[in-house]
């Protein structure tokens, strides 16, 4: 057995190993298209919410349902200035003409992983966390839009939250944004029209959807 | 048997910590929230220089013991991590479980670990033989079975 003298003695090789390691950590992260800006303040001095608040803690499941969730991030949104929105509400834009003429803007908030997969027809990408890939496109529309709608998971999720705050720094005014705070677990749990992929045939799919639906 | 023993351990944990080095590396955003979530770190570069520096350090770190280089001191610093994500983990389950409602070993939650949701029992129980064995490696005066032979740096005596 080494003792931990041989530990101690041999400082060379921790240099090489955390010295190198650390700089290769700090290239890499650099140039990784997912690296993090360590300067940013991503959580924009928010207070984390409790793990006994969370989702994350599974041992709450039973009495601790999505709709409780849902409440509580309506109350905390309200405090901070931001009107929700509610699933009906959303659902109505479907057959809103405003939607597809830019009056109204839906912004999804989570990553482009998860957007893909599936997002409410219509909704720019728009995540905070990468905002310099999305922001030139989505905020000359948010600024000529009558209604801003920021949704991302649903619950406790904050990111439609952090990027509504993005966009009100950046000018868009916090009367017309709004957060539908049951995001994609609401959505989903209704069985509502759901868009995959790109955003750019969206409405030609909702079209299809609706008309499918009038058809007897 | 001893040698092999420890090639296989060596080769299972440095593996273990390249895959869920690299799979943090490919969603730091996720990893990052989790860090937020522990409620330990409270400034945002702190938080921010963790989620960058982890995970490619411990893809660093796997890659050394597999390869068989700076063996003692990469399994050591793997150790030393372990010990640090279980006292993280152990504390945020406790914090859960005085939240009251149910038994210990029921608790799930995310630990950011790269594996998605946990049961902390069985995490936990993970952990203390993956730090047993990390500084039982760490502790081995000589390492067979390199692939590459191990870089021992020393000014004395040319060892």
């Amino acid at each position: 057995m080494a003792s931990s003298k041989d530990l101690n003695n041999s400082w060379p090789e921790w240099l090489f190993v955390l010295g190198l390691g650390t700089a290769l950590s700090v290239i890499l992260n650099h140039h990784s298209s997912n690296g993090l800006d360590v300067t940013r303040d991503y959580f924009l001095t928010s207070e984390t919410i409790s793990p006994k608040d969370s989702n994350s803690g599974r041992q709450h499941s039973s009495d601790h349902s999505f709709e409780t969730e849902v409440q509580q991030s309506i109350e905390r949104l309200m405090q901070k200035g931001f009107q929700p929105k509610s699933t009906v509400e959303v659902v109505a834009l479907m057959e809103d003409p405003r939607l597809e003429s830019g009056e109204v803007v839906l912004i999804d908030a989570r990553n482009e992983t998860l957007f893909q997969e599936r997002h409410i027809p219509g909704a720019y990408l728009l995540d905070h966390y990468k905002i310099d890939q999305y922001i030139d496109l989505v905020l000359p529309m948010c600024q000529i839009a009558e209604q801003v709608i920021v949704y991302c998971s649903g619950g406790h999720c904050e990111d439609s939250e952090f990027t509504a705050t993005d966009l009100q720094q950046l000018g868009v005014s916090q009367d017309k944004l709004f957060i539908y705070a049951a995001g994609m677990r609401g959505w989903n749990g209704g069985a509502y029209p759901i868009a995959m992929g790109d955003r750019f045939d969206d409405f030609e799919e909702l079209h299809s959807m609706q008309q499918a639906q009038e058809t007897p | 048997m001893k040698d092999t023993a420890a090639f296989v351990i060596r080769v299972f944990i440095g593996g273990m910590f390249i895959y869920l080095g690299w799979t943090k590396t490919l969603d730091p955003v996720t990893f990052l929230k989790s860090i937020r979530e522990f409620d330990i770190l409270q400034a945002p570069w702190q938080m921010n220089v963790v989620a960058a520096w982890l995970p490619w350090f411990e893809v660093w770190c796997g890659l050394l013991l597999m390869l068989g280089v700076a063996i003692r001191v990469s399994a050591f610093s793997l150790g030393a991590l372990l010990v640090a994500f279980t006292s993280m983990v152990s504390w945020r389950a406790l914090d859960l479980y005085s939240a009251g409602g149910i038994a210990f070993c029921d608790i799930q939650f995310d630990c950011g670990c790269g594996t998605g949701e946990v049961i902390v029992c069985h995490k936990l129980v993970q952990n203390v033989v993956l730090i047993s064995f990390s500084f039982w490696i760490a502790c081995l005066k000589s390492h067979k079975f390199g692939l590459l032979p191990a870089i021992r740096f020393s000014f004395r005596s040319g060892r």
